[in-house]
């Protein structure tokens, strides 16, 4: 998946910003993230529209980034995962 | 200074009647006794528009009220709306640009089924976490396992809370649920977002509170008794979850409160009564931390010990918080004032405090986005 990066300071950040929380910059860029450790794992029964019945969401720490993403696997917390997108949006797998 | 001079309520829960016509209810003996005196209406509601197929509402509640010529807005800030709307409140009070205001909360959520609900109110979060198929419902369940692993609390405090929030809802003639619910009964409830189980979530549900706010110094000319604001403190914190530090501390619940008892000029341990925004059960235990009632991380001691429940220290959500009086959005933090205003007043019944006289009350927007906390005092 894809996050932000300062190009002026290289704070990188999940949420789309004009300007770097930092720094202050616009010269915000987009680059891949593709693995972390899962912090903490949720598994969900009630989900909003328009996702499926039945997911966990596991919170992940990317080299200091947080992020969520969704997993059909049963997680732990400190597993190493792989993220990439689906139709919906980040999902996760063990690696 | 800007006081409550009178409220009124709608039995919250599943209610036949439309949105407006709920407004109108909860409305309708302020009017009744006060039309000529009103000189702004301020609504707050958050969701006519996704429930209702309605826009501009403050509008069309003042024509149905035959208050058509009186000003009004709407606030909208989706669970925190009534917090803001009272800070409008009564900054045109103080400001004089009004004297009398009219302040409505009302929302209209049930008919959708809950899948469509949770994606309706997961709209107030950032898109590249929404998309996650995050639920405002999951981000507490994240909440409490930060919060058990931290502190080491056991899963049964937090459970607690659903059963002192039950209890005093069962005293609560316009609460949604009036009946009391055991410890057992909500560790063997449904879970919804492990570890959280549905009798520690605020269900989906319809429901108005009204409020006249007039100057202190006009308070004789109405009922004569009333809960005076005597500090506001209003703080946000970042919307982005990523981007937080903790997630057992709410920033902006901590700056909101501070604020609030500065201006009020008194200290927490001053309060004698409060209502906290307990969406799910967990986040009465850290906000009653973060406003300062409780060192950090000691908050679950006192939900175990029953210092919160009615009779002890400090009586937290008497009306049975969002918990068990239900929790129609725009309406919320409206009805967390007029609690808090029958308790000054000596007018709550069997959830009465003994000799309350300051009050406390923290309306709280999306998940930790903004607060406002507000300071009372009994005046007569
Ligand atoms: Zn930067």
């Amino acid at each position: 998946m894809k996050i932000s990066r300062c190009r002026n300071c290289d704070a990188k950040f999940l949420v789309g910003r004009v300007f770097c929380p930092s720094c202050k910059s616009d010269a915000i860029e987009m680059i891949d993230l593709l693995e972390g450790k899962v912090i903490e794992i949720v598994s969900l029964v009630a989900t909003p529209e328009p996702f499926p019945d039945n997911y966990s969401i596991a919170m992940i720490d990317a080299n200091g980034i947080v992020l969520f993403a969704r997993t059909d696997e049963s997680l732990k917390k400190g597993d190493s995962v792989g993220i990439t997108e689906d139709e919906f949006g980040p999902i996760c797998n063990k690696i | 200074m800007s006081v409550i001079a009178d409220a009124s309520f709608t039995r919250f829960g599943k209610r036949e009647e439309g949105l407006l016509d709920l407004a109108c209810e909860s409305a309708s003996p302020i009017v009744n006794k006060f039309a000529d005196d009103i000189d702004f209406i301020v609504v707050s509601n958050s969701y006519s528009g996704e429930y209702n197929d309605i826009s501009g509402i403050n509008n069309l509640i003042s024509t149905k009220l035959s208050l058509d010529t009186v000003p009004s807005i709407r606030v909208d800030n989706t669970s925190g709306s009534g917090g803001s709307a009272l800070m409008v409140a009564d900054s045109l009070i103080r400001s004089g640009s009004a004297s009398n205001v009219l302040v409505i909360g009302a929302e209209k959520m049930t008919g959708y089924p809950t899948k469509r609900s949770t994606r309706i109110i997961a709209s107030l979060l950032q898109p590249e976490e929404r998309n996650a198929g995050l639920s405002l419902p999951s981000l507490g369940a994240f909440m409490a396992r930060s919060y058990l692993s931290e502190f080491h609390a056991p899963r049964e405090a937090i459970a607690k809370i659903a059963v002192k929030n039950h209890h005093n809802g069962s005293l609560n003639p316009f609460a949604q649920f009036q009946s009391e619910v055991s410890l057992e009964d909500v560790m063997n409830s449904r879970v919804i977002a492990d570890p959280l189980r549905i009798y520690e979530y605020c269900p989906i549900s319809d429901g108005a509170v009204s409020l006249l706010m007039v100057p202190e110094e006009s308070l004789h000319s109405f009922s004569g008794k009333g809960a005076s604001i005597i500090g506001t403190g209003y703080s946000s914190a970042t919307s982005s979850l990523s981007f937080r530090k903790s997630l057992t501390t709410l920033d902006c619940v901590r700056k909101a409160s501070e604020t609030a008892l500065k201006r009020g000029g008194i200290g927490i341990s001053d309060v004698s009564v409060a209502e906290l925004h307990d969406m799910t059960s967990v986040l009465e235990i850290i906000e009653s931390e973060d406003a300062g009632f409780f060192r950090k991380g000691e908050g679950w001691r006192a939900a175990m010990n029953g210092d919160t429940q009615i009779g002890g220290q400090i009586p937290i959500n008497t009306s049975g918080g969002l918990n068990s009086k239900g929790h129609p959005i725009g309406a919320s933090g409206i009805a967390q004032a007029a609690e808090i205003y029958q308790q000054l007043t000596g007018t709550a019944g069997k959830r009465q405090v003994e000799d309350a006289h300051y009050g406390f009350s923290l309306s709280m927007a999306g998940f930790g986005n903004s607060a406002t906390a507000i300071v009372y005092e009994g005046v007569a």
